[in-house]
């Protein structure tokens, strides 16, 4: 066991010296529940009750909580890529590969070390998070709910943490570039988003894209704009930005830690002087991106009203419960949300893939194996917990309705799994072996290789995603089968299967954009 | 005659159809310096990393010290340290913790790593480092820094690909240095390297690969009359050019 600690500390200090801005995310989130909790305390309604209720709670947790872990996962590999290494060191980063052989370590040391840092940096960053739910938990239901309430929330934030690995998976060799080079950005959009909840008196907004346009296109039928359309616009204007950044090349998306004042003016310069490309882009690539973001949460709106105003509540347990049902279906948790988010996410890879006139195969890598990494362990463990907590609550539970989706899920997730094996194989002994021992070297024929890898990932995407998003919604179908309302079971496998379509199109239009 | 510390019995490594290394024998003794000489793609660095238990060869066996470095690859390891020519280090730790890191994995005494720790990283100018963490350090410290780690639990037998590279001259003369010192206390070592005058300097056998066969084998001297040449050099040369 001492060798695996030393290692495993080794491993988890490596990764939370990177990620230290996780802490002070946490630490802001764990005071702005707080205030929730003690300045609104006399309110019963609104905000405080919302972000109060188990699962809603839960599930702002689970996507920021989800944001950090993957940001650690990603950010905590060595950039070098994957080696030779056969898929039992699926879990090795290089640093580990590195130890492997110059030191007497068995493999199982390593794996289980890989498998123990990546649990404990993803404990670790998410427990100012938890902390400030739980408290929050604790003095509105008493300690007695809190053991169901952290089944829940490790699962949930589990489950989701395996999502948006997916998500993630679905990025163009430049998107851990985006990733990389604009990782501030991504805790600008965090700190947006938590704002964004409390302004909109509910925690799931920023979770869910979906969610937000469809409220706020409900507020421009009503004519009274809100900030839903506030967050839709932001939501709109972020992907195009960071889209047209890349677009522009490197200098435009320069590390923030080493831009100085005069690289800040130059880059101010430059974004007046390309406000009107930047305009022309914007315009140039609206309809794609109408497409992916309206279409389906228009599809969202109807279920959406439909679930939250028009079920009677004896069907469900109680209003709170078709809210909960509403967000579990069209946000972040759904897997559903997966199918809208690729189509925009698959669109900008493609995009991406065929305007870039470079690419840097390692870090395709990076993401990848980083994503799977990082997943796989969390989804054995999403299982296990599933798999107790169905027994608790038996077949009629959520859980039992998780359960299904996180085996859907780990089934759909095989080919990825099979691809990573072969990415491995095939990166170390036709890519690595031939293009020698230069891993910033990227030659033309790696980079046709990682084009044709990235377009096979696209392709997976574009047509399991969908798939994925379907099973979901037939499974939920299922469990209110089960619960005997047929007619909502029987319109929720329908709409499934609906949504399957819509996507299918929507991926085959993409396909047809982008050439694939 | 000293007594073997690795024996590579007809070690083959075959990737797809191609092979990478073919029918490869050899053994080196304590103290003995081995050198693996040949062109880009010879298959140097397959033999190495089969070597050390990362490759599994395709067949034939590799013994360290008795024990089958694929079968028994943890026993094999102990009396190994590796110098690959690309070292890949956490980059977040500094180089006190990944030398502690590796000296803790290797069950060495906390109090001579700390002795030993600041004599090898004197030795190679890595003094003022030793709070740097491993992510700020050049391609050359990096390189530095491997060789401190190999040479940290002593061991039987040292294995290093291109450990020359990327090293400046004053490094590479006290390399140099070093690697006779320990092989004159015993050490056996098996290094790769394009650096050819370094390689007849230090080597007490030289081992000359093409297309991942052994072509010809036996001191500087003697490699250099089989091929007709009167560097190591040109004896490369030839074997290139066929002549």
């Amino acid at each position: 066991m001492g060798k695996i600690w030393r290692i495993t500390s080794a491993k988890v200090i490596n990764s939370l010296r990177v990620a230290w801005p996780t802490a002070v995310v946490g630490l802001l989130y764990l005071l702005l529940m707080t205030f929730v909790r003690f300045v609104s305390a006399s309110s019963k309604s609104g905000f405080m009750t919302v972000i109060l209720r188990p699962s809603q709670s839960v599930a702002l947790l689970i996507a920021i909580g989800a944001l950090l872990t993957s940001y650690e996962l990603l950010s905590s590999r060595s950039g070098k890529g994957l080696r030779t290494r056969t898929i039992i060191r699926a879990f090795m980063t290089d640093d580990d590969i590195y130890l492997l052989y110059t030191s007497p370590i068995p493999v199982g040391t390593i794996i289980v070390s890989s498998f123990l840092a990546n649990l404990i940096i993803f404990l670790l960053s998410i427990m100012p998070l938890g902390t400030g739910i739980l408290l929050s938990m604790i003095s509105v239901h008493g300690f007695s709910t809190i053991y169901a309430i952290l089944i829940i929330y490790i699962i949930i934030t589990l489950a989701y943490v395996h999502g948006l690995s997916l998500y993630m998976m679905t990025l163009a060799p430049r998107g851990i570039l985006f990733y990389n080079r604009l990782k501030k950005m991504y805790f600008a959009i965090l700190g947006l988003t938590l704002i964004g909840p409390a302004l909109a008196n509910t925690p799931f907004y920023f979770i869910s894209p979906s969610a937000v346009f469809a409220d706020a296109i409900m507020e421009l039928i009503r004519g009274t704009p809100g900030m839903a359309t506030i967050l839709s616009i932001i939501y709109f204007i972020i992907p195009l930005y960071a889209l047209y950044f890349l677009s522009k090349g490197d200098y435009l998306i320069k590390p923030l830690d080493i831009l100085t004042t005069s690289t800040i003016k130059e880059i101010l310069r430059v974004r007046v002087q390309d406000l009107a490309s930047f305009i022309r882009f914007v315009s140039s690539k609206t309809p794609i991106m109408i497409l992916s973001y309206i279409l389906l949460p228009a599809l969202a709106l109807p279920l959406a009203t439909y679930y939250v105003h028009f079920i009677p509540p004896k069907y469900i347990d109680n209003i709170f419960s078709s809210i909960v049902f509403y967000v579990v279906l069209v946000t972040a948790f759904s897997p559903i949300e997966l199918v809208y988010s690729s189509g925009v996410i698959v669109g900008l890879s493609g995009w991406l893939l065929y305007q870039s006139t470079k690419s840097n195969k390692e870090l395709v890598d990076q993401l990848v194996s980083g994503a799977v990494r990082g997943s796989l362990p969390l989804i054995v463990l999403m299982l296990v917990l599933l798999g107790i907590e169905t027994v608790l609550y038996g077949l009629k539970s959520m859980a039992f309705v998780d359960l299904l989706i996180a085996v859907i899920t780990l089934i759909l997730l095989a080919p990825i799994l099979k691809i990573e094996a072969n990415i491995s194989i095939m990166r170390g002994i036709k890519l690595y072996m031939k293009a020698g021992n230069l891993p910033l070297a990227i030659d033309l024929r790696t980079l046709r290789a990682a084009e044709e890898e990235m377009k096979d990932r696209i392709i997976f995407a574009i047509h399991y995603l969908p798939l994925f998003g379907a099973a979901s919604a037939a499974a939920y179908g299922a469990y209110l089968l089960i619960g005997k309302a047929l007619i909502i079971g029987c319109s929720l496998i329908i709409t499934g299967a609906v949504m399957y379509l819509i996507a299918i199109a929507l991926a085959k239009i993409a396909e047809r954009f982008f050439r694939i | 005659m000293p007594s073997k510390v690795i024996e590579v019995t007809s070690l083959s490594k075959k990737f797809s159809d191609k092979y990478a290394v073919r029918n490869l024998s050899f053994e080196v003794h304590e103290g003995e310096i081995y050198c693996l000489v040949g062109p880009n793609g010879a298959g140097k660095t397959t033999t190495l990393r089969t070597i050390v238990g990362l490759l599994t060869p395709t067949s034939g066996r590799v013994r360290v010290m008795g024990h089958d470095v694929h079968r028994e690859r943890e026993k094999a390891m102990r009396y190994v340290t590796f110098v690959p020519d690309n070292p890949v280090l956490y980059g977040e730790l500094t180089v006190r913790e990944i030398v502690l890191l590796f000296a803790s994995l290797r069950d060495i005494d906390r109090a001579v790593v700390e002795d030993r720790m600041f004599e090898l990283l004197e030795l190679f100018d890595l003094r003022e480092y030793v709070n740097v963490r491993i992510k700020n350090l050049s391609r050359g410290t990096l390189q530095k820094l491997a060789i401190v780690l190999s040479f940290l639990p002593d061991p039987k037998l040292v294995v290093m690909d291109e450990p020359f590279m990327a090293l400046d001259v004053k490094t590479q003369k006290t390399l140099r240095e070093e690697i006779r010192k320990r092989a004159r206390r015993g050490t056996a070592f098996i290094i790769s390297s394009h650096v050819l005058p370094w390689v007849e300097e230090i080597a007490d056998r030289v081992c000359v690969i093409h297309k991942g066969e052994k072509v010809v084998e036996g001191t500087p001297m003697e490699v250099k009359e089989k091929l007709g040449a009167s560097t190591l050099e040109d004896a490369l040369l030839n074997v290139l050019t066929g002549s």
